[in-house]
């Protein structure tokens, strides 16, 4: 149960990823050279370092905007968060039913299984009792480096599924054992919210990154937005992505890492019950963030060459994978 | 007496052209007045004695009535006590005849109604039914209800429930009911008698007209082309030349807002649904429209099985609140007074309740979700920040503060907290309410008054249209039926006894000249049909009436529908088989009799002119109400009366139709118009025989022959003697001529006789 969880807390895992492996931008410079006005707000929300881009309107609009986004991201992490006691996701994992879900919750559970179909169960959104199982292991003072044995992962596996969840407007329910996590997706679907909110009142030419990154039509200076790349294991600036009206998230296996000689990352393979030995990492340029942010954690999972052929399917995507020798390229 | 006689054969000749006069006469006066004004009730008399002590019970005295809406502040022992207003002043209650009705009520400072004096009533419909003391009495039972919960209508429930309607009145009941809630409400909203309650800018202006409550600043709108949804989708619509024109085609135009205030709310969807919703509302509950035109329907079709309205929630701060089919009110039509109203596919109302956490005066904002169905929806936001109040409070501090634009990370790490009051939406029901509420077959019912009445009385609506068509079918048919005469003559009782157990007992429909003052009434004010669809059974014997009354006259109401009529009928006919002498009125003086009920009515009319509620007490004079309505159980005058009148009817039949009746004068005044005049008449009538003004129920046919078809009750005695050959002399004459030439076996005699025929 996430109450009983080890002392890892969301913050510091989405901290380490946003440190070692996922896209940043590029320091952003154009301000001083340009007439219009800009702002730009730097904070914390889900747990990681979070920007927002604004541009072309007063700064009491800003200043509103702002506050805007601020409270759609605590609404909807009252309803996805695995870290808060009360939130709708940890309700549902307790109680194993969650009577009226939001119509967001909803949304996303579907968006979810979608994904799980896409990517043959490789991204799982009930995976969290595997989660589990390897936080409670590596949280022993003397584990087993090996991981847990083959039997709890067995045992476990057999609460793994996401087909067996049951989503109805009026009430989600879960089959006996099952937890869910939105870890994979849930970042991207609230970049989205935050950007559509935005869009319908009025603004354009912004950016949102709250983890995952979301561009608003082009830059306003008429040119691309200018994503920087960081892939492998090395801190080596990777080529950067131009892109516009694009969301993109990154998703690396170093990101965490349970154990310290890294053999155990938290990208946990439902296949296996394993971690998972796929792409270093995985960069998804999409529409939207949330179809990022799932895309490039369901790539990672696979195996590369499963990986591969399903980025050929997508036509709406881009996808650009790290390998472990600290290289990236376009897949 | 020479004039009169001239009318008579002016109708009987040319009935269109004598009675036109009259009738224009009589439609002149009923429409003359059109514009008159309202009596809106006076001012309020001073608060003291037993009058404030029946209202607040230990009140000690009332300030003048101030404010908006405006209250008396009550003192008690100890102080402040609470309030005490007039539902007239608080929001022109009106009655189920559209006419003003003005309930005293007083409430407590927690919230309890302490006591509740019926002012003013025009209520026509209490003539027929209750008296004025049952409704005073009705309207003393809300003293004790709280209004600061929700309040059921369901019986069997006893925290807060509304008292019984008066059995006969409901929908009076239902307005009085509607009207004292609805204004404790407001008064205590404005008062902020309650901490739960909302934010409630004083003074909206009145909205009018769809532009007014466009204008309000309660209301946010927001349209969406199919090329802009299709954008968002990252669509492109095909761009066939077809398809580029439909690309600004409103995917959906969405107008919505808090309408909880009584200015926004009533008239929007009129007064009797606002007060309906008002009076059920708890403390603090909001009112939310949500207008659509367009392609996309904001409700879908889930809602209906899962209880949950999937497309669209609305979002305040951190605060999700779902709409959900147990507190959606649908509404048909939008009801502004003034204006163009323009014309909504879809129009809802949602009550969101005062634990929802949603504060009407704050910024909101409705989510709209596209393709729902799908998993990844395209979601649209109307974002409404409310004007009218946002003047009156500080800006919003939304749940998360801002931190100031072009700061370094200043914002404290979240961390896991504790449950948040503002976060949980709505504890969650246990999963057996869900289920419960799962079964409930449809919202919150607000389907007009008139259309519940229908819709309960299916089966008396079926048996009166067998009854009218049977009359029907005796009418067209009159020819061949009486020549049947003692079938006819047992079927004709048989159709007054069915008229005056089923129709005036059971089914409650006995018309009354009120009926006639009440159109007319409603004519001259605000007229509406809902008023008279309310009752199903007498809406239909009215329009029936009014239909044979051109055709035929008057008589056919009076002489087959009218339950007393059938009574004193029935009761005649008993009284002449045990012998009881029948008094003969001499003709003169029965002619001179006649005029009374015109007076009468006339009477009444002049009153109901000056005051409706003159006019409904003077109606007394009417025995309908003792004999039919109230089955006899009333007070010993009203009974001596009509049994006086009863008795009267032994021995002179159906003296109260002959002398009396204003109903039957007024339907007399247009039956002038009637089409046919089937009724057949020999040229012997009058001059050698005068048998059928002897059978005349109700002394009718004039010495010389004539019918005065203001006097008949079409119950076609006369027409079953016209047809027999034992009474009609010209008919005798002629059988025994033919007997008597049958006798002698003349062939020739015999088609004479026949030709005769």
């Amino acid at each position: 149960m996430s109450t009983s969880m080890p002392s890892l807390t969301r913050r510091r895992m989405l901290t380490i990823i946003a440190a070692t492996g996922a896209a940043s931008l590029l320091p952003w410079t154009g301000r001083a050279a340009t007439a219009y006005e800009a702002t730009e707000w730097r904070g914390y929300a889900l747990g990681a370092d979070a920007r927002l881009l604004l541009h072309g309107r007063s700064r009491a609009d800003a200043e509103r905007a702002i506050a805007v986004s601020m409270a759609e991201i605590e609404r909807l992490e009252n309803e996805f968060s695995l870290y808060r006691a009360n939130s709708s996701l940890c309700r549902l994992n307790r109680d194993g039913m969650l009577p009226r879900p939001s119509a967001d919750m909803t949304a996303l559970l579907r968006l979810g299984c979608r994904f799980g179909d896409l990517s043959h169960g490789a991204f799982d959104i009930s995976v969290q009792p595997l989660w589990q199982l390897y936080a409670a292991h590596f949280a022993l003072p003397n584990a087993d480096p090996a991981g847990p044995s083959e039997d709890k992962i067995k045992e476990t596996l057999a609460r793994v599924d996401y087909r067996r969840i049951r989503i109805d407007d009026d009430a989600i329910r879960l089959a006996p054992g099952m937890a869910l996590t939105l870890n994979g997706i849930a970042q991207g679907y609230i970049t989205d919210r935050v950007a559509d909110i935005l869009r319908d009142q009025g603004w354009s030419h912004i950016l949102v990154d709250l983890g995952e990154t979301r561009a608003l039509d082009s830059h306003p200076s008429g040119r691309p937005w200018r994503i920087g790349l960081k892939g492998g294991p090395s801190a080596a600036v990777a080529p950067t992505l131009d892109i516009a009206d694009r969301a993109v998230a990154t998703s690396a296996r170093r990101g965490f890492i349970f154990d310290a000689a890294g053999r155990h990352c938290h990208l946990l393979d439902p296949a296996s019950g394993h971690a998972a030995q796929g792409f270093a990492s995985v960069t998804v340029v999409a529409r939207r963030a949330a179809d990022a942010d799932a895309l490039s954690t369901a790539l990672s999972i696979m195996p590369p060459a499963q990986a591969a052929s399903l980025a050929q399917r997508l036509k709406d995507s881009e996808i650009w994978v790290g390998v472990d020798n600290g290289s990236i390229a376009h897949l | 007496m020479r004039s009169y006689l001239h009318c008579i054969q002016a109708g009987r000749l040319g009935g269109k052209h004598g009675g036109a006069w009259l009738a224009a006469i009589w439609i002149v006066a009923a429409t003359l007045f059109l514009p008159a004004m309202a009596q809106p009730p006076g001012p309020v008399p001073p608060l003291q004695g037993g009058l404030l002590t029946t209202i607040f019970p230990g009140a000690i005295q009332a300030s003048a009535m101030t404010g908006s809406p405006p209250a008396a502040e009550v003192q008690v022992e100890g102080g402040f006590g609470g309030y005490i207003f007039s539902t007239w002043s608080v929001i022109h209650s009106t009655g189920y005849s559209g006419a003003p009705i003005d309930i005293l009520v007083g409430l407590s400072r927690d919230g309890r109604i302490t006591g509740a004096v019926l002012r003013q009533h025009t209520e026509p419909i209490l003539v027929i039914g209750i008296s004025d003391a049952d409704l005073k009495a009705f309207v003393a039972q809300f003293s004790g209800l709280s209004i600061r919960g929700k309040i059921s209508r369901k019986a069997g429930e006893a925290a807060g429930r509304l008292p019984d309607a008066i059995s006969g009145a409901t929908v009076s009941s239902a307005v009085i009911g509607d009207a004292i809630l609805t204004s404790a409400r407001l008064v205590a909203e404005s008062r902020r008698l309650f901490e739960a309650a909302p934010t409630v800018a004083p003074e909206i202006p009145e909205v009018k007209s769809w532009q007014d409550f466009i204008a309000s600043g309660a209301i946010g709108h927001l349209r969406l082309s199919r090329g802009e949804v299709a954008a968002r989708r990252g669509e492109k619509l095909d761009h066939d030349e077809e398809e580029d024109e439909h690309e600004d085609d409103p995917f959906i135009d969405l107008y919505a807002g808090v309408v909880t205030p009584h200015a926004i709310g009533s008239p929007m969807i009129g007064a009797q649904t606002y007060n309906r919703l008002r009076a059920e509302m708890a403390a603090g509950d909001q009112l939310f429209a949500i207008l659509a035109n367009g392609l996309y329907s904001y409700k879908g079709t889930r809602y209906v099985r899962s209880g949950v309205f999937d497309r669209i929630s609305l979002v305040q701060g951190a605060l999700t609140i779902p709409f959900t089919r147990d507190r959606y009110v649908l509404i048909e039509n939008l009801a502004f007074p003034d204006g163009d109203i323009p014309e909504f596919r879809e129009i809802g109302l949602f009550i969101l309740p005062a634990d929802s956490g949603f504060d009407g005066s704050l910024p909101w904002r409705l989510d709209l979700r596209v393709d729902a169905d799908d998993a990844n929806p395209v979601v649209f936001s109307l974002a409404h920040t409310p004007q009218a109040s946002s003047a009156i409070k500080p800006a919003p501090e939304p749940a998360a503060e801002p931190a100031p634009a072009q700061t370094t990370p200043t914002r404290q790490p979240q961390i896991p907290s504790q449950p948040q009051a503002h976060t949980t939406v709505q504890p969650p029901p246990p999963p057996a309410q869900i289920q419960a509420e799962a079964q409930l077959p449809t919202a919150i019912s607000i389907e007009p008054l008139w259309k519940r009445a229908w819709t309960t009385s299916v089966p008396e609506i079926i048996f009166l249209t067998l009854m009218l068509t049977t009359l029907t079918g005796i009418l067209l048919f009159q020819d061949f039926i009486v020549r049947k005469t003692h079938a006819y003559l047992i079927a004709r009782n048989i159709f007054l006894a069915v008229t005056l157990v089923w129709l005036g007992y059971i089914a409650g429909g006995q018309l009354s000249v009120v009926n006639v003052l009440t159109f007319v009434h409603a004519l001259r004010q605000d007229f509406r049909w809902e008023y008279f669809l309310v009752s199903p059974i007498i809406f239909i014997l009215w329009g029936y009436v009014a239909v044979a009354m051109l055709f035929w006259g008057r008589g056919v109401y009076c002489g087959w529908l009218c339950p007393f009529g059938a009574m004193q009928e029935l009761l005649n006919e008993a009284a002449r088989r045990l012998k009881v002498p029948q008094i003969r009125v001499p003709f003169g003086l029965h002619e001179r009799l006649w005029p009374i009920k015109y007076v009468i009515f006339l009477g009444l009319f002049a009153i109901s002119l000056y005051s409706m509620e003159l006019a409904v007490i003077a109606s007394e004079v009417e025995p309908f109400k003792t004999a039919i309505v109230l089955k006899f159980v009333r007070g010993w005058p009203f009974l001596f009366y009509v049994v006086a009148i009863l008795v009267a009817g032994l021995f002179i039949e159906r003296f109260f139709c002959r002398y009396f009746c204003p109903l039957g004068a007024a339907l007399a005044i247009p039956s002038r118009l009637h089409m046919f005049d089937w009724l057949k008449r020999r040229r012997q009538c009058g001059a050698e025989c005068s048998i059928c003004a002897q059978h005349c129920t109700v002394q009718a046919v004039h010495p010389n022959g004539a019918i005065n078809p203001n006097e008949c009750v079409q119950c076609l005695k006369c027409q079953t003697l016209y047809y027999d050959d034992h009474t009609c002399p010209p008919l005798i004459a002629s059988r025994k001529r033919a007997e008597k030439l049958r006798a002698s076996g003349s062939l020739i005699a015999e088609k004479l006789s026949e030709g005769k025929k």
